[in-house]
């Protein structure tokens, strides 16, 4: 494959059948993080066309009081699709895609730490559309809403498999975020070019980088709820049946535990999108590169303990409203002061309006009412009122369209001609823009005031109450702009990428390094870097008579740390939201007593016994990488085969005391102890086994021969993981098996 | 007009909230006002024109910062404060029993009175001028009971009974709709409460318990004996009908003294019943109640029968 093709080559093959086959597999095969990215960002806009007609359907049919254009339960079926696309097949592709092409570049990278890995969480996302959209052939599409509360979720209430779709469509989904968040760790820290020190990180790149820790604690949490929820929904469990012990608001927090850092897993990214723009179009540096940074920092472990207030109303009790109002309004804080370093960098600029500016100008109008009107959630009385109500949709709207997606945009417009070396048309940009403005406005502004006069949210029609009618045609109204603006965007890629201006290296004169090379960039992205001493070093080398002051040390000779030590230990951390859930879950119902089989079913010495088995097989671990070490072969096969010996005899054990348990008619349905029981030691016996698939792959490869210790690194990772594996049991044997004993 | 405006409290509870909102909205209008102010006056006097140099490179101001970061601080403070206020008098404590139970069904109401035995659907009376402890359950999945003129909203969670106060100032009726996404019909389980003078609260309640009347003709005699042999017994209760006291679907002992039929899709009129009974699918596809495919003459039967329940 000719990696350093230019994109005239490439734009002449698409008109040619011969050279198409070429470039089908070389497109599906690729892992260039280039690739990829445009990969993942032609998926979302498929996806987004696809969201969008079923917004189309749902406003046509609340467009007049008393419709019956659509069955409810095809409506019902609409808006859990619609939600469900949004936010899972466009936005949160569009933005990893995004970051994918332009922070190795930022950073002064070839690519990304893993392109395998890469292309892996690329792929996760058709498929996961796919298995999410198969449900329609399958008896229907999930009409459970996109956040699936149970028990409505559940097989009593929703028999046809559509919830089975989507919450295995959304299990690969995130664990192909997951794959990207680990990926971008794992760039950012070990992959930086000479000279580019953390702290002289674009806010671009900053920002993603802090996101994808985000995205490593929450998406584990949905991923251990879906899972949760599938054992209830296949396996006849009770997580979340009442009348079997379960319990409903124990889903609620689980998934919102995901879910609310999950929007600020689309925001940041879409922060950091403006971050970049408004200082390049104002001509002079973001206002306050520190707090911007550490706001972003503040954000994200803030994010992780506010998801209490998408249930004020659900009964958590006065404490725990109290607590979520306090931190909910916590967040606001360096939420919003970064409107104000945005705004403080356009003051006393030189402001040039050129269709990135704008999307950016707008962003930060439409999303100042989308933080007032989140703060005013976080007030939990009105709250009380505005929940689940068309305020709230206009609320998340506001955020999701007006200001995440209009920063998406602008971003698009930004780099694109980085991407294709093609500038897109700027009066086209501006009709987009224009259109966009006017459909998303008339759409969700007059929504604010449907909620306040009492219009729920979810209802397929509504009676003919004062005003509801003409501002809900209003609403309607405003898609037919968007629609008209999608359209045009579309139009505008299509042909500017075969007739748009040449863009050259640096069409815009911004200053971070995606601009210090060709557009688009060769296959290993620069020929050669620039010195480095700043956040900016374009306006460096373009002004060298007033230089960026030096931000922080030089960093001569650093050595970054391996990137396959930061990648297990990355996944390690997600898998401890994961294992994290399920513990927790288990130790919730073990506080409720029940009847049934209880922890006194349990065999404790037999398991102890196994346990050291497998405790042991981390010490035998290590003493086969010290052999590895030392290059001694005999002694690191020997201690991997006793590895996996007793990884397996502690497999055995387990499958030994789930066999004795179904004989006294234990299984995963007879109470919430043997539910919780059997799905937290199963995932973590599914942990071992694959830890034990790996083992035995090193062993193999081991023992053909090929050892240099140039696979030390990856053999340590895989180190990493088992000891965590061990770790895990640990705290499983503890709660399980030891707790009842003492307590 | 029947509304359910958030922005027109008709209770003290209400009330507390609105004021807040008030408060609350005064200050997100100062925020947005002079944040936009900002903005709009940054793109006027800042924009580029042609031949000017670069702008001062200023990349921060610490002072600056941490004014803006104090100054939000100090609203958020604020905020809280009233927050907790306003929680209160929104929300006090539950009363150790309840005055009514609201249950969520899919795709009605259930209301019962604790105190007179009164149980029916739908459509909740109240008296005005004192708070009542609401309880609230679900039989299936969850429902969320929202009237916003005369309290907060608050999930009907199955397993977990939950607590709101109700109250209405002065008589009236006051609609709502549940706001929890229950299912097919979610849209069409509407509330409505009747406020009434407590004299003419009792004299309702006093009704209610009453039996469902004996039939008094032929037509009615038969619809009757339809509605015992029919299977309806098996979801209806009619108090007085001998074998007729499952609750699965709304107390029908007397049906027709509420304004609408089928928690709000349709008004309660004669001719609607009879709609309703001949294909309750037709009007609300996805209730729980089958089409019996009644004939005309038993559907008139029916009709008449249960028009004399009031």
């Amino acid at each position: 494959m000719n990696g350093t093709t230019t994109i005239a080559e490439f734009r002449d093959a698409i008109l040619d059948p011969a050279k198409r086959a070429h470039y089908r597999l070389a497109w599906i095969s690729t892992v260039d993080h280039k690739r990829i990215a445009v990969l993942y960002m032609l998926t979302a806009l498929f996806f987004f066309v696809v969201g969008g007609v079923e917004a189309l359907f749902i406003r046509l049919q609340l467009a007049v009081p008393n419709n019956h254009f659509l069955h409810p339960d095809t409506f019902n079926q609409l808006f859990t699709m619609h939600g469900t696309t949004m936010i899972f097949l466009v936005v949160m592709p569009v933005v990893f895609g995004l970051a994918n092409y332009v922070l190795p570049l930022q950073i002064g990278a070839r690519d990304m730490a893993f392109p395998r890995l890469n292309a892996f969480g690329f792929w996760c996302v058709p498929f996961g559309g796919i298995l999410l959209h198969f449900s329609v052939l399958a008896g229907g599409a999930p009409a459970v809403g996109w956040f699936s509360y149970a028990p409505l979720s559940e097989t009593p209430y929703s028999s046809s498999p559509g919830a089975d779709y989507w919450a295995v469509a959304l299990f690969v989904l995130g664990i192909g975020s997951i794959s990207f968040a680990i990926n971008t760790i794992a760039t950012v820290i070990s992959l930086r070019g000479p000279g580019m020190t953390m702290r002289r990180l674009p806010l671009f790149t900053w920002i993603n980088f802090v996101n994808a820790f985000i995205v490593i604690f929450a998406l584990p949490v949905l991923n251990a709820g879906l899972a949760m929820l599938l054992i209830d929904r296949q396996l006849q469990g009770h997580f979340f049946l009442p009348f079997r012990g379960g319990s409903p608001v124990l889903w609620q927090h689980i998934f919102w535990a995901f879910g609310h850092p999950e929007v600020y897993i689309m925001a940041l990214p879409a922060f950091a999108i403006v971050s970049e723009i408004i200082p390049v179009f104002s001509r002079k540096p973001i206002f306050g590169y520190e707090f911007v940074a550490a706001s972003s920092v503040a954000i994200a472990v803030l994010s992780l303990g506010v998801w209490g207030h998408h249930m004020f109303t659900v009964g958590m009790g006065r404490p725990l409203d109290v607590f979520f109002a306090i931190s909910s309004m916590l967040i606001a804080i360096p939420t919003g002061v970064k409107v104000l370093n945005w705004t403080a960098t356009m003051l006393g600029g030189r402001i040039r309006f050129d269709v990135p500016m704008l999307f950016c100008i707008a962003f930060l109008i439409q999303f100042l009412v989308a933080g007032i009107t989140g703060i005013s959630h976080a007030v939990v009385p009105l709250d009380w009122q505005t929940k689940n109500s068309y305020f709230l949709i206009a609320h998340f709207h506001f955020v999701a369209v007006g200001a995440i997606v209009f920063a998406v945009l602008g971003g698009i417009q930004y780099w694109f001609p980085k991407m294709s070396g093609r500038m897109l048309s700027e009066t086209l940009g501006k009709w987009t823009f224009w259109l966009m403005v006017a459909g998303f406005n008339m759409t969700f502004i007059i929504q604010h005031f449907l909620g306040l006069l009492g219009m729920p949210r979810r209802v397929f029609t509504y009676p003919d109450l004062p005003h509801w009618g003409w501002m809900n045609m209003l609403s309607t109204t405003g898609v037919f702009f968007m629609s008209a603006a999608a359209l045009i965007l579309v139009w505008n890629l299509a042909t500017s990428f075969f007739r748009g201006k040449v863009a050259g290296d640096n069409p815009w004169n911004a200053w971070t390094l995606e601009w210090a090379t060709t557009s688009p960039p060769p296959h290993e992205n620069f020929i050669a870097l620039p010195p480095i001493r700043s956040r900016r070093p374009l306006w460096d080398i373009a002004n060298p008579d007033r230089p960026d002051p030096i931000v922080g040390e030089n960093s001569a000779a650093v050595t970054l740390p391996d990137h396959n030590k930061v990648g297990i230990l990355t996944f390690i951390l997600s898998e401890a939201g994961f294992f994290g859930t399920l513990l927790l879950a288990y130790l919730y119902f073990y506080a409720r007593p029940e009847a049934g089989p209880g922890p006194k079913e349990l065999d404790v010495p037999r398991t102890l016994v196994f346990s050291i088995c497998l405790f042991a097989s981390s010490f035998t671990f290590w003493r086969s990488e010290v052999g590895l070490t030392k290059q001694r072969r005999g002694s690191m096969l020997g201690w991997l085969a006793l590895t996996i010996l007793l990884g397996g005899v502690f497999l055995v054990g387990q499958v030994n005391e789930y066999w004795k348990l179904f004989q006294t008619g234990v299984d995963l349905s007879t109470n919430m102890f043997s539910t919780t029981f059997f799905t937290l030691t199963g995932f973590h016996g599914l942990h071992v086994l694959l830890g034990l698939i790996a083992l035995l792959i090193f062993l193999w490869v081991a023992w053909e021969g090929d050892f240099a210790s140039g696979r030390g690194s990856a053999f340590k990772a895989a180190g990493y993981y088992w000891h965590f594996v061990d770790v895990v049991w640990v705290f499983v044997l503890l709660t399980v098996y030891i707790l009842p004993l003492i307590r | 007009m029947r509304t359910s405006n958030a922005l027109d409290p008709q209770s003290p509870l209400a009330r507390a909230i609105y004021d807040l909102g008030i408060v609350s909205g005064v200050v997100f209008a100062l925020i947005f006002i002079i944040v936009t102010g900002a903005i709009i006056y940054a793109i006027f006097r800042f924009r580029a024109r042609e031949g000017e140099p670069d702008p001062k490179q200023i990349a921060g101001n610490r002072k600056v910062e941490i004014a803006w970061t104090v100054i939000p601080f100090l609203i958020v403070v604020f905020l809280l404060v009233m927050t907790l206020g306003a929680m209160n008098r929104a929300d006090p404590p539950p009363a150790p029993s309840p005055d009514l139970v609201v249950t969520g069904h899919q795709f009605w109401w259930q209301a019962d009175y604790p105190g007179s035995g009164v149980i029916t659907a739908n459509e909740i009376h109240i008296p005005t001028g004192k708070p009542l402890s609401v309880r609230l359950e679900s039989k299936d999945v969850l429902h969320e009971f929202w009237v916003p003129k005369l309290t907060r909203k608050m999930t009907n969670v199955p397993g977990q009974p939950n607590h709101i106060w109700l109250q209405a100032d002065k008589p009236g009726i006051y609609i709502g709709q549940c706001s929890e996404f229950c299912g097919t019909q979610h849209a069409w389980m509407r509330i409505v409460v009747v406020a009434d003078e407590p004299s003419k609260f009792e004299e309702w309640q006093r009704a209610q318990l009453l039996p469902g009347q004996a039939a008094a003709s032929d037509a009615t005699a038969k619809g009757l004996a339809l509605f015992q042999t029919s299977t309806c017994i098996n979801c209806h209760a009619i108090r007085g009908v001998a074998g007729a006291d499952l609750r699965v679907a709304p107390d029908l002992t007397h049906v027709a003294s509420r304004k609408q039929l089928a928690a709000g899709i349709i008004e309660n009129t004669p001719a609607n019943m009879r709609l309703w009974l001949k294909n309750p699918q037709h009007i609300k596809p996805g209730a729980l109640m089958p089409d019996f495919e009644f004939t005309d003459e038993q559907l008139d039967q029916l009709t008449e029968y249960l028009s004399t329940l009031r």
